[in-house]
């Protein structure tokens, strides 16, 4: 037994090594698009499971091809999907350009730490990284409640005098997706900084740049492909966010996520779900295709 | 032009203080809350360890805990293995058939929405079970392959960045020395990347443990993750009990990080001679 | 040569998409040489030697090791090995165990192995540091541990890439001298990558210079430095001063060439036959020209007797460089030996002063474009 398998592993081991995970992709990853895409042209039916078969076999061969293009018709004609594209598509830019402006000088600020410092500041900006998503989203919720710190403290000040409304509103959305993604912004930020050469900014203050434009001239354009990825690494997932939303944003704020679930879980519109999936995919394949460019100019590099 | 410097560095100094403060104060507020003996979260009502008492005290908090750390377990170790073999096919092999569309495969998992995900594999199992009766009842082996359908993604890019930074040299010296490809990848290729795939191992752990939208979706009735059970209360609103958790869960991680820390920063002074 | 080359290359090529690195290359190397290819960065010489290894395939032409072809040898098959330019230490193998990887590959046993690594270490002054890991070593010592496991299999032929590159001047010069010391002892032919011309003066019992994936000159320094070959090769090994003008006469042996700034005539030996009227360059290297205040005392009209000013001077200690502008125009470099101390602290030539400069027609080369 071990020694077929040795003699195997000699002979094939490229072989094995690349279709191991190829094959598990192609399973788990790649045939479920094809059934989202699948699903999103049927018919949807009161029914186990709800919807019409793609191919009808009832009058033999060869079966008929039944595609159905009535759910992404619907998606174009009730203005509620458009709404919330856009209305995704809005908090995920605000949220993106958000993180950007926190982020960045943070990154500058620990980049330029020195020491161990450094690593010590980095440390603590994965730290939340690495607790639950979900709670650090509880903790805003208790943050912002009407009966919340927040409040609490606005009436204690006398700013005001009855609760402000903080929890379920816009405002508690992009807080949520600020909070929860600025470490993805701050880390491809830190990593290209780091690799900046100080003296760059040296030799620009040398030939006379004040540092405010020695920072636009040099360090900025020097760290865009780290910009470039940290918005999109915000951006994406923001634009699919589904947590933050129902959490903080309650009935009041759109996003395409949580129609995709209640349509799902609720409705029980399989087809409309999954139709819905793929127009989320076509939206976001741009940002999708351009992130992977960036990753890999990255590692050839 | 003698006070730019200094000035500048007040500015970035000011910006990690509020950074740091947006990112801890939610927390600790948490925190110091779970220790509030009033049951209306926001009342503080003297000091207590009453919420967790009722934490330990309730059997369904205990039996999700036990399944989402099995789940992260397992899919830790199978998506640290897959992983592995997927970074070093993509950094080691450059041409095969297939290789675009492995590429692709890889990095789409990183940024794909979790609802789209969720959905598209609960799809594919509820076809499945259709065509070949499995899996019967969707649980803890749908929600492990779901999760190590995306943790292999994050530590294949951590494995082939890795292997893309690392000297070519060396396992051609091992070549040169008579050792067999598949020798060169045993001996010196795989203990070069044991640091990596520890990162990767513990990274597909904490994302197994965190992720609450695809284990939701491919998750049969009956079988509740922790992240899952967390959600369902809190969803009504404030929950003490939740804040006892969530403190015990961000003192494990703090620790854990903590230590982790702490060896590397040791290990990177001892290399440098 | 009357024994078969023990290194035989012909025709070998290697192009990388539209870059040809080497270029249609034919060479002999013979057994127990330590032979170098000397040549700045890209010239083709790192791929050359990694096709020795085994490491890159030739696109076309063949390799013959020892009489048995490589084509189809791969890298761990070879009777050859290789010392690497970062030395490629395993990091996370003791001193000992990357020592013996070698051996153990090989399957020989482990007392054996033990016996032999500690021979080795021993010879390269390391026994002390078996149990260190690569990262506790200084730049010498690890190339000692890369120069001991590359040898440990008693290769037929040991490849250095760039050897000394990674060590400091001084360093770098101790170490040239054990290398060749090991080399003698041990009798194994030796091919040395680098790109400086000092090292592989002193190391080389022949030196290839190559440029754009072919050689331009392959001989022993001596000749390489007394004899270039071509403008290139002139050049490249040690300085030169290079005076264009065109020939005039030639009798066997003896060329006149008529500078082109100045019209000067000026005398060259060469074996070589140069038609009358053919641009030529004359090759003097500037320690073979005698710098004098006084006309030397020959017929007035002997060539290669120069009037002019000292431009330029550097005091090196050991020696100083002038830079003399001749009254033909042209700047000719001139290195004179400070043999003597001048307590007073004056120098034997100043600035301005009027010098009279010659040299020997045997000391010049006649070189074509």
């Amino acid at each position: 037994m071990f020694v077929p398998f040795r003699a195997l592993m000699q002979q094939h081991w490229k072989a094995i090594v690349v279709l191991i995970p190829f094959l598990w992709l192609l399973v788990f990853f790649l045939t479920p698009f094809f059934i989202v895409v699948k699903i999103s042209v049927a018919e949807s039916l009161i029914a186990s499971p709800p919807f019409s078969r793609l191919l009808d076999w009832s009058n033999g061969w060869p079966p008929t091809i039944a595609i159905n293009l009535e759910n992404y018709a619907y998606l174009w004609e009730d203005s509620l999907y458009i709404k919330t594209y856009l209305s995704s598509l809005k908090i995920a830019s605000i949220s993106t350009l958000l993180c950007l402006l926190i982020g960045y000088p943070m990154a500058y600020a620990i980049v330029r730490t020195p020491g161990t410092g450094k690593f010590v500041l980095l440390l603590l900006v994965m730290l939340p990284f690495w607790t639950s998503f979900l709670l650090r989203v509880y903790a805003w919720m208790g943050l912002l409640a009407d009966q919340g710190t927040i409040n609490d403290i606005l009436i204690w000040l006398g700013l005001v005098d009855k609760p402000v409304r903080l929890l379920y509103s816009h405002f508690a959305v992009y807080v949520g997706i600020v909070y929860t993604y600025l470490p993805f912004m701050i880390l491809p930020l830190y990593a290209i900084m780091e690799r900046l050469d100080h003296s760059l900014n040296e030799a620009a203050a040398d030939l006379g740049a004040k540092p405010v434009s020695a920072f636009f001239t040099v360090t900025l354009p020097l760290t865009m492909p780290g910009i470039l990825a940290g918005c999109l690494l915000v951006f994406i997932p923001a634009t699919g966010e589904f947590v933050i939303p129902d959490l903080l944003g309650g009935g009041n704020v759109l996003m395409i996520g949580k129609i995709l679930s209640s349509e799902f879980n609720a409705n029980h519109d399989w087809p409309v779900a999954s139709a819905v999936a793929v127009a989320l995919l076509l939206v976001l394949m741009v940002p999708m295709l351009f992130y992977h460019r960036i990753q890999s100019m990255d590692v050839n590099r | 032009m003698s006070g730019a410097g200094p000035q500048r560095s007040t500015f970035l100094l000011s910006c990690l203080c509020f950074g740091f403060a947006f990112l801890y104060i939610p927390i600790l507020l948490m925190i110091v809350y779970s220790f509030n003996h009033s049951k209306l979260l926001p009342v503080w009502g003297g000091f207590s360890f009453r919420w967790y008492v009722t934490l330990f005290n309730s059997p369904d908090v205990w039996a999700a805990t036990v399944l989402s750390l099995k789940i992260a377990l397992i899919n830790a170790t199978v998506a640290t293995f897959f992983g592995t073999l997927a970074g070093l096919a993509l950094a080691r092999f450059t041409r095969f058939p297939g290789r675009t569309l492995f590429t692709g495969m890889i990095s789409a998992p990183l940024v794909m929405p979790e609802v789209i995900t969720g959905l598209s594999l609960l799809l594919l199992f509820i076809t499945l079970q259709q065509l070949i009766g499995w899996p019967g009842n969707r649980g803890m082996s749908t929600i492990t392959i779901a999760h190590i359908t995306f943790s292999m993604a994050y530590i294949a890019i951590i494995i082939q960045s890795r292997l893309a930074n690392s000297d070519l040299s060396l396992e051609e010296a091992a070549l040169d020395l008579g050792a067999k490809p598949f020798r060169v990848m045993a001996d010196i290729t795989l203990p070069l990347l044991a640091p990596g795939m520890m990162a990767g191992w513990l990274l597909a752990f904490t994302l197994s443990l965190d992720d609450l939208v695809i284990a939701s979706f491919v998750a049969g009735p009956g079988s509740t993750t922790l992240p899952m059970l967390i959600y369902s209360r809190i969803r009504l609103g404030l929950k003490p009990d939740i804040n006892a958790l969530a403190t015990l869960l961000v003192l494990a991680v703090a620790i854990g990080v903590l230590i982790a820390g702490w060896i590397l920063i040791r290990n990177q002074r001892l290399r440098k001679p | 040569m009357t024994e078969q080359p023990f290194i035989k290359v012909r025709g070998l090529t290697r192009t990388f998409g539209n870059f040809t690195a080497v270029d249609n290359i034919d060479l002999d190397i013979n057994r127990g040489e330590l032979f170098v290819l000397l040549g700045g960065s890209g010239c083709g010489k790192t791929t050359l030697l990694r096709m020795l290894a085994g490491f890159e395939t030739p696109d076309a032409g063949s390799i013959e090791i020892d009489g048995a072809d490589m084509a189809q040898t791969p890298p761990y098959s070879r009777p050859v090995n290789m010392m690497f330019q970062s030395y490629a230490l395993f990091p996370h193998m003791s001193v000992e165990k990357n020592v013996a990887y070698g051996l153990k590959r090989d399957g020989v046993d482990r007392a054996q192995i033990k016996l032999r690594v500690g021979e080795m270490l021993q010879m390269v002054e390391m026994q002390d540091f078996a149990k260190r890991k690569p990262h506790q070593l200084s730049g010498g010592q690890r190339q000692r541990v890369a120069l001991a496991r590359s040898l440990i299999k008693k290769p037929k032929v040991l490849l250095l890439d760039e050897p000394l590159g990674a060590l400091d001047k001084r360093l770098r010069e101790q170490t040239q001298f054990e290398l060749m010391e090991l080399q003698d002892k041990l009798g194994t032919t030796f091919v040395v990558v680098t790109h400086d011309q000092e090292e592989a003066m002193t190391l080389a019992t022949r030196i290839a210079v190559m440029e754009g994936g072919r050689f331009m000159q392959i001989g022993t320094p001596a000749e390489v430095y007394e004899t270039p070959a071509t403008k290139f090769v002139a050049n490249f090994v040690g300085s030169v001063n290079m005076i264009d003008g065109v020939v005039t006469s030639c009798q066997p042996g003896l060329v006149d060439v008529k500078t082109k700034q100045g019209a000067v005539t000026l005398q060259a030996q060469s074996r070589d036959e140069h038609a009358v009227g053919s641009e030529v360059s004359i090759a003097v290297r500037p320690e073979k020209i005698i710098i004098q205040k006084t006309r030397p005392e020959t017929e007035p009209e002997t060539p290669n007797v120069l009037h002019g000013t000292v431009k330029e001077l550097a005091y090196l200690g050991r020696l100083s460089t002038l830079r003399v502008e001749t009254d033909a125009g042209f700047i000719v470099e001139v290195t004179s030996p400070n043999t003597t101390r001048h307590s007073d602290g004056k120098h034997p030539f100043e600035w301005d002063d009027e010098v009279y400069i010659s040299f020997p027609a045997a000391s010049a080369v006649v070189l074509i474009a």
